[in-house]
């Protein structure tokens, strides 16, 4: 099998899920015709609304936020999660600290959120950081914890200190699994960007979402929808991809 | 220098050598020794023992991977203080970086020394040529079977030209064939190296086939309570084992072992 191929086979799967629902979907609206709009329908709303300046203005504002909330907790939860699952004393004093935050309803701190950061894109970075940035620290610190003691032992073997350890080691070995952590949080932190724009945002594909919701206009709302999800597969995807290219 | 090889110069010195261990309920694990026994240098001595009797925390503090609770390991006169320069080791498990081509894994050590460029090309690819993998050079460790995978590791402990060896059932995953040819490798290896080599191992057969002399250990706490010399020349392979000689030394071992096993077996029913 060739290199494209194999990658082939990696990504394929959720495309043609994906694919096969949306044919399933359009066959259900051709059977049992109701108001509600098909694939095809919702396909065309969505080709107009592309030709729109105000709809890329609205997904401009949404991809600006969910790089920056991706960002910083990749950064942040990656960083706390290599600290902690490598120092023992971290992780007795700051790992249930975590968790603790983990358990509590994002929802019920956004107020608190807007209240700190007040409108506009701060609070939308910030509410798609607090769902993004404890799932990479959990995953991260597992990983690195779980690194097999038989390299670690080698790497001080060829008298390896512990930051080359650290960078030469242990960093390559979870990079795989790291990419696949991050297939998750992102779609958190996406969650989390638009979760933010429905409750308090002035731009944004989620307030756009929420404004077609209260004017009943449901092939805008489809629409909406289907170009996140889109973005969601095209991200997932291209994640796949370059896990699939690191594991050997 | 002997006609095997050997000086009687020591290469390690372990004298009155203790392990303990404190477990997580706070119980006290006394693991090995006190133990002496002096390493030749150029010399193959090979350790057996029941199951758990110290052998491998014997490896850890001869590596400096750990400091022993009591009593001096000396490598070339000197203590053993953290990991001494000169020491490689090999363990049972698969220590061959997932990310790296061999070539790289090879080479991991030396570019992490700081040797120049045209030094690490030479000594990997003598390695490459002395372990069979030119063919390999490129693949990644998930491409091979386990005997490659440690090969890899032989190679990749081999280039940093240790004085001493420990291999720590460098071959136990491996099967009874292939152990057969890795052993003839390694015997091959040790006389062009002419480095010491100190094995652990489980198999009888792998420790009389190998070594020069042989050590067994009691059950834990690990004492040494047999020392055997099995008088091979320096020049040999896996043929000795149909050797009439091979068969009185695997019995000469295995009636103090037999005990041993014995002894441990009835204390883990009690």
């Amino acid at each position: 099998m060739t290199a494209i191929q194999a990658h082939f086979r990696a990504v394929a799967p959720p495309v043609v899920l994906m694919g096969a629902v949306l044919v399933l979907w359009q066959v259900a609206c051709w059977a049992y015709p109701h108001p509600e709009p098909g694939p095809v329908s919702v396909a065309a709303t969505l080709l107009h609304l592309m030709g729109k300046a105000y709809f890329w203005h609205n997904a401009a504002a949404t991809g600006r936020s969910f790089l920056l909330a991706s960002g910083i907790s990749i950064a942040v939860g990656g960083a706390l999660g290599l600290l902690i699952g490598s120092s023992r004393l971290l992780s007795w004093y700051l790992a249930p600290l975590l968790m603790i935050f983990q358990t509590v309803p994002k929802i019920t701190l956004y107020p608190i959120v807007l209240e700190l950061f007040g409108l506009g894109m701060a609070p939308k970075v910030a509410f798609g950081v607090m769902h993004g940035v404890i799932p990479v620290y959990f995953i991260t610190s597992r990983l690195v914890a779980g690194v097999r003691k038989v390299l670690l032992r080698s790497a001080r073997v060829m008298r390896l200190g512990a930051a080359e350890r650290f960078y030469f080691v242990i960093v390559p070995a979870i990079l795989p699994d790291m990419i696949a952590t991050l297939r998750v949080s992102v779609a958190l932190c996406l969650l989390g960007v638009l979760i933010g724009e429905m409750f308090a945002s002035h731009s944004g594909l989620g307030f756009m979402a929420v404004n077609a919701i209260n004017l009943g206009d449901t092939p805008v709302t489809l629409a909406v929808g289907f170009f996140l999800a889109f973005m969601a597969v095209g991200i997932n995807t291209l994640l796949l991809y370059c896990e699939h290219k690191l594991r050997h | 220098m002997t006609e095997n090889g050997q000086t009687d110069v020591p290469c390690v010195e372990l004298r009155q050598v203790e392990q303990r261990f404190t477990t997580r309920k706070g119980g006290n694990v006394h693991a090995l020794g006190p133990l002496d026994l002096t390493l030749r240098r150029g010399e193959f001595l090979s350790i057996v023992g029941p199951s758990g009797c110290g052998k491998s925390t014997l490896l850890d503090i001869l590596s400096g991977l750990a400091r022993p609770a009591a009593g001096q390991a000396l490598l070339n006169g000197q203590p053993i203080r953290g990991v001494p320069d000169g020491v490689g080791i090999v363990f049972q498990e698969d220590a061959s970086f997932g990310w790296l081509t061999v070539e790289n894994n090879i080479a991991f050590g030396l570019k992490r020394r700081g040797l120049a460029r045209d030094d690490i090309a030479a000594r990997v690819e003598h390695a490459l040529d002395f372990m069979g993998l030119r063919r390999f050079r490129t693949s990644y460790p998930s491409q091979l079977s386990g005997g490659m995978r440690q090969r890899v590791c032989i190679a990749r402990t081999l280039v940093m030209r240790p004085s001493l060896i420990l291999l720590d059932e460098p071959f136990g995953a491996l099967d009874q064939q292939t152990r057969l040819l890795m052993g003839d490798e390694l015997l091959r290896l040790w006389r062009e190296t002419n480095a010491t080599i100190l094995l652990i191992t489980h198999s009888l057969d792998e420790a009389v086939m190998l070594s020069d002399r042989i050590g067994v250990m009691s059950a834990r706490p690990g004492r040494l309570i047999k020392l055997v010399e099995t008088g091979w020349p320096r020049e040999r392979d896996s043929t000795v084992v149909s050797s009439p000689h091979y068969g009185d030394l695997l019995s000469e071992i295995w009636a103090p072992l037999r005990a041993e096993s014995n002894h441990h077996m009835a204390a883990n029913n009690a």
